[in-house]
């Protein structure tokens, strides 16, 4: 195919996206007395369907990444307003503006409008969200992501309504949590990989050992870890789709290694916290350095609160003075 | 569910208590360009630099948070909001004063306009735009402790 050809191509594909995010919200709409959809909503209708149609994205180039929810949109389109419900507090999208320029007789319109229809008639109550979540995880890059969303389902931190929810409440949570860190993708993810053995080790304590299971802080560590994962992920090539620039994946990045930064505090806080009971695990090989490293870390904080703040009050009236 | 991210009023960076608590309480803390500026001018005029100010800010990984077009398009919308309720007549000094401070009240809070970020301020009456979401800083304290923190946007993790 000639050069201006597969431009010409590439660009009617183009257009073709924003009635992905347009079709979502009228459909949505439609079927929900005319409520527009919570984000969450639009996230994962206009991406599954995208998905069904073409899983590889060659098609149907829609901008989106893998975060802690699921897929969530890239790039909507400037008429995708966003607005906060008064009812729920949720925030939603509508369209504002015409509707998007396209070709009537474009098949990908058509097949677009179709799989957008199947996936709101497939999940069409609010009560079916988790299940669409379900799905839209089907494809997933990494095994990893489904594993571990189970065990945190099993924690009741997400999945509320999933196929997997009855299934997972009978099942140990140690169990699929080591599961799903057997599935760990190491290699792709070689500086959060460093953290997996304290976060195990950590859980294992809090979870089995401690005299009385502490579930707040199993699920404070299951979360930050989470967090930390799916930061990498949407910086990885294979955790959002390709046409994204290179200057948001690089402040991914960025982002990716402060959200490490606050893994490793909390792991330590933890640790910390944990030899304030069991005093043993301050000699643990895996826990040791890492309580070593926070307690030097909460010291220099310390002198920098202190150095920063010595001058506060004074500081605050200057600050006063212009309002 | 991670914890809410949060942007940080200008006065709450300086509030000795609440540095010493966010540091163990581990999640995104921002503060607005607007903010930092206005922090720069007091630690400028006291102390000559922002040297300890900086230092106290990245050691206790609270980042100066970018403000881009998305957020100043925000901003116009909350001015526009704080002044229609002020009921000023322009070119008057209360105008005028109503209009800075709203200015930088409303840059400050746009990178919270969003679920599902928080706001800390001593100022919740200056945010309305922000309803539940903007927090008094003890208060958001004492119900993180409890476990009581609002979560009416549960399950928007991924904005």
């Amino acid at each position: 195919m000639r050069r201006q050809e597969r431009i010409a191509n590439w660009a009617a594909k183009l257009s073709v996206t924003p009635v992905v995010w347009f079709e979502t919200i009228k459909q949505y709409k439609e079927r929900h007395d005319g409520n527009a959809p919570p984000t969450k909503s639009l996230n994962k209708i206009g991406t599954l369907a995208a998905f069904r149609i073409d899983p590889s994205g060659s098609r149907l180039p829609l901008d989106y990444s893998w975060y802690r929810y699921g897929t969530v949109a890239e790039r909507l389109p400037s008429e995708v307003v966003r607005f906060e419900d008064p009812d729920s507090g949720q925030p939603c999208a509508d369209w504002k503006g015409p509707r998007p320029d396209f070709q009537q007789d474009d098949p990908l319109v058509a097949r677009v409008r179709e799989e957008i229809g199947h996936v709101i008639a497939d999940y069409p109550e609010d009560s079916d969200f988790e299940r669409l979540v379900d799905e839209v995880y089907e494809f997933a890059p990494f095994p990893f992501q489904r594993s571990y969303r189970l065990a945190r389902m099993r924690l009741g931190v997400t999945g509320h309504g999933s196929r997997f929810e009855n299934e997972v409440r009978v099942r140990d949570f140690w169990e699929l949590l080591n599961a799903a860190l057997s599935e760990f993708p190491e290699q792709d993810f070689p500086q959060v990989a460093l953290t997996v053995g304290p976060l195990r080790e950590i859980i294992k304590l809090t979870w089995n050992q401690l005299p009385s299971r502490d579930l707040d802080a199993t699920k404070a560590v299951v979360e930050g870890f989470w967090d930390t994962f799916c930061s990498f992920l949407r910086a990885h090539d294979l955790g959002h789709s390709k046409g994204l620039g290179s200057e948001r994946i690089h402040q991914r990045a960025v982002e990716a290694g402060w959200s490490l930064d606050r893994l490793r505090d909390l792991l330590g806080d933890m640790a910390l916290r944990i030899s304030d009971r069991i005093p043993d695990v301050a000699e643990d090989a895996t826990l040791g350095p890492i309580i070593e490293n926070r307690r030097k870390d909460i010291e220099e904080q310390s002198t920098a609160l202190e150095q920063g703040l010595a001058a506060a009050d004074e500081i605050r009236r200057l600050i006063a003075q212009g309002d | 569910m991670c914890p809410s991210p949060l942007a940080l009023d200008t006065n709450v960076v300086l509030d000795s208590h609440i540095m010493h608590w966010l540091r163990h309480h581990h999640t995104v803390k921002v503060i607005s360009p607007v903010a930092y500026a206005e922090l720069a001018f007091g630690y400028i005029t006291r102390l000559g630099s922002t040297k300890s100010l900086d230092a106290m800010l990245f050691k206790t990984k609270i980042r100066v948070e970018q403000f881009e077009m998305a957020e100043a398009r925000i901003t116009g919308e909350f001015v526009r909001q704080l002044m229609g309720g002020a009921r000023l007549a322009p070119g008057t000094d209360e105008f005028r004063r109503a209009w800075n401070k709203a200015w930088r009240d409303s840059a400050i809070a746009s990178h919270a306009a969003f679920s599902p970020w928080r706001l800390l301020t001593f100022e919740r009456n200056g945010f309305p735009f922000l309803g539940w979401r903007a927090k008094n800083p003890y208060d958001f304290k004492s119900q993180i402790l409890s476990g009581t923190e609002e979560r009416r946007d549960l399950g928007e993790e991924d904005e």
